[in-house]
């Protein structure tokens, strides 16, 4: 799905947390969204995703205004993790994820079969009759995002993700395995929006970096474009050098001490 | 394997429900209850002590045990909150005064019985919105379990007062209120508690939005559930249930809080499981609370509340120290 995000603001208690913001999404990229603590990051996901009213402009996600889209609607196309899920009932994973299947009106057996597929895409098969609040931060977590992906499995030609830090609480080679999937995903039509604090994961996998910085819309484009040691300057006030690295299109960013 | 475990405990429910017709200050040998239950009469005071008096009782411990514990359940995952048990925060006491109330006007005006369990309803249903909103304001699940602390209090206070103010025999005994009991019990009060039975099949056919709903509000309306009708939905059920549980029996407490944590610990969370689990193992415990409750004191009768209580109050504290630092307290 395209989206495209015109003169977008966001305010709460006067305080505006997002200001005129315009961008667009081509279908089935990856779009980084990168920034501060506090630039408006969370707050552009959930504005995007219809979840919280704009205070001004509109989202278009193919041709069709978030905001008036049914929460049915909605839980049909979008999968959206938040930044942390408190779970504190005894639910084995299996159980959670097959949560993902709830705004389907598919069979049993269909859903059982997207469980499955998802269980073994995000690595779960051992874990998967465990109970959910034995799980380490990381587990959770992928458990957490394999009920989001059993969400659009299906519908993956047209569908958008919105993960919020998704990469948190995961160790190297589950980032990395995360990122093959959602690259995969892309590949078939899935747009995803993913807040990420690693910009050297940016770099890598990015198609389009969003880069805020105090609710607005500093800088958007391919990721060596917006990732730049100006940029980077003007958004977080640390120096970062580029160190090149086999691929000369994936140079490597290390923040530089003062 | 929870299928299995469900009908396991339905038959045990079945063998404890003959059982329990037994005992009690007159003991009645089991060939003698078969007999009379497919029509032969042995003696006609037995058969007047089983047919008019223990069937219909055993009939109420179980619906009344089902709703109060189903409620629990329910409330535990509206909140995702592990101690919501509908006496705990005050939903019973409130249920309590507003009967207790009508009974006494009621007695003034004459007005018909019926709709002792109608106001308890009404009781509950305000002060389950009295906490919400109390909870609301301040924020925490602890500000929650406090204001239900404190409309028990003042509802049970209210109880008391209007128990001396009133001449009416029934009011009289504060215990009934307070402490529960099903010494009441007669076919009319069973039919008026078969009404639990439309609350926990909806309970039930909620089950996948109750699922949903644990992992959060805002996760549940991503998966498309409108969470604010939802949770009046099982606010108003709630208080039905635990409404016409208080008219009928009194305030039970502890049931709505153990049970659906039993049946967690052995069944799982999904609430497809946790609903009739919930039903089976409520209407179990109060009827083997009830049989222990006309039995230890025989011929007297103790009150099964005292009986939940003494079980429910320490797996209560167990609750609180297994689960420290989760709760917010």
């Amino acid at each position: 799905m395209s989206i495209v995000i015109s003169n977008l603001s966001y305010v709460i208690d006067e305080s505006p947390l997002l200001q005129d913001i315009t961008v667009r999404v081509q279908s089935g990229s990856i779009v980084a969204v990168v920034g501060p603590n506090g630039s408006g990051k969370t707050s552009l996901l959930k504005v995007v995703n219809g979840e919280t009213a704009t205070s001004g402009g509109r989202v278009m996600v193919d041709d069709e205004d978030t905001h008036s889209l049914s929460l049915q609607q909605r839980a049909t196309r979008f999968g959206i993790l938040p930044q942390q899920a408190d779970l504190d009932f005894p639910f084995r994973v299996v159980e959670v994820v097959q949560m993902g299947r709830i705004p389907h009106q598919t069979s049993m057996r269909a859903n059982q079969a997207v469980v499955d597929e998802v269980i073994e895409e995000m690595r779960l098969q051992n874990i998967r009759d465990r109970v959910y609040l034995t799980l380490s931060g990381g587990e959770k977590q992928r458990v957490q995002i394999a009920r989001v992906l059993t969400q659009i499995w299906d519908a993956r030609e047209h569908a958008c993700l919105f993960l919020d830090e998704p990469t948190a609480a995961l160790d190297l080679s589950h980032q990395l395995a995360l990122f093959h999937t959602l690259e995969s995903i892309a590949g078939m039509g899935t747009t995803i929006m993913v807040v990420l604090h690693d910009v050297n994961l940016a770099l890598r996998f990015a198609h389009q970096v969003l880069l805020l910085s105090k609710g607005r819309l500093l800088t958007s484009g391919a990721p060596l474009d917006v990732l730049t040691p100006e940029k980077m300057r003007e958004a977080f006030e640390v120096d970062i050098e580029l160190f090149p690295t086999n691929d000369p299109a994936r140079p490597f960013i290390l923040t530089r001490n003062r | 394997m929870p299928r299995i475990r469900l009908l396991i405990l339905l038959l045990i429910l079945a063998v404890v429900a003959i059982a329990s017709l037994g005992v009690g200050s007159a003991s009645i040998p089991m060939e003698e209850i078969f007999f009379t239950l497919i029509g032969e009469e042995y003696s006609s005071v037995h058969k007047m002590i089983v047919v008019d008096i223990r069937l219909p009782r055993m009939f109420l411990a179980i619906l009344v045990g089902a709703g109060v514990a189903t409620s629990g359940a329910a409330i535990q995952g509206l909140f995702r909150n592990p101690l919501a048990d509908p006496a705990l925060i005050g939903v019973s006491g409130g249920a309590a005064l507003f009967a207790a109330t009508y009974l006494v006007i009621g007695a003034e005006l004459g007005i018909a019985s019926a709709g002792i369990a109608a106001s308890a309803f009404v009781g509950g249903l305000l002060a389950t919105w009295l906490v919400l909103e109390v909870g609301r304001r301040g924020g925490t699940i602890s500000s929650m379990l406090l204001a239900g602390i404190a409309i028990n209090a003042v509802t049970l206070s209210g109880v008391g007062i209007l128990t001396y103010l009133s001449t009416d025999v029934e009011l009289r005994s504060v215990a009934f209120w307070a402490l529960g009991s099903l010494n009441g019990a007669d076919w009319h009060s069973v039919v008026i508690a078969t009404s639990v039975l439309p609350v926990i099949a909806i309970f039930l056919i909620r089950g996948e939005q109750l699922n949903a709903i644990t992992l959060g509000d805002r996760e549940a309306g991503h998966l498309g559930i409108s969470v604010a009708r939802l949770r009046i939905e099982i606010v108003v059920l709630t208080a039905l249930a635990t409404g016409i549980s208080v008219a009928l029996c009194g305030v039970i407490a502890f049931v709505g809080l153990v049970v659906p944590h039993l049946v967690r610990m052995s069944l799982g969370s999904n609430h497809h499981v946790v609903i009739p689990g919930s039903a089976v193992l409520g209407g179990l415990l109060l009827l083997l609370a009830d049989s222990l409750s006309r039995t230890l004191l025989s011929p007297a009768e103790l009150p099964v509340g005292i009986i939940t209580a003494l079980l429910g109050g320490p797996f209560f504290i167990y609750l609180i120290v297994r689960q420290k630092g989760r709760l917010g307290l």
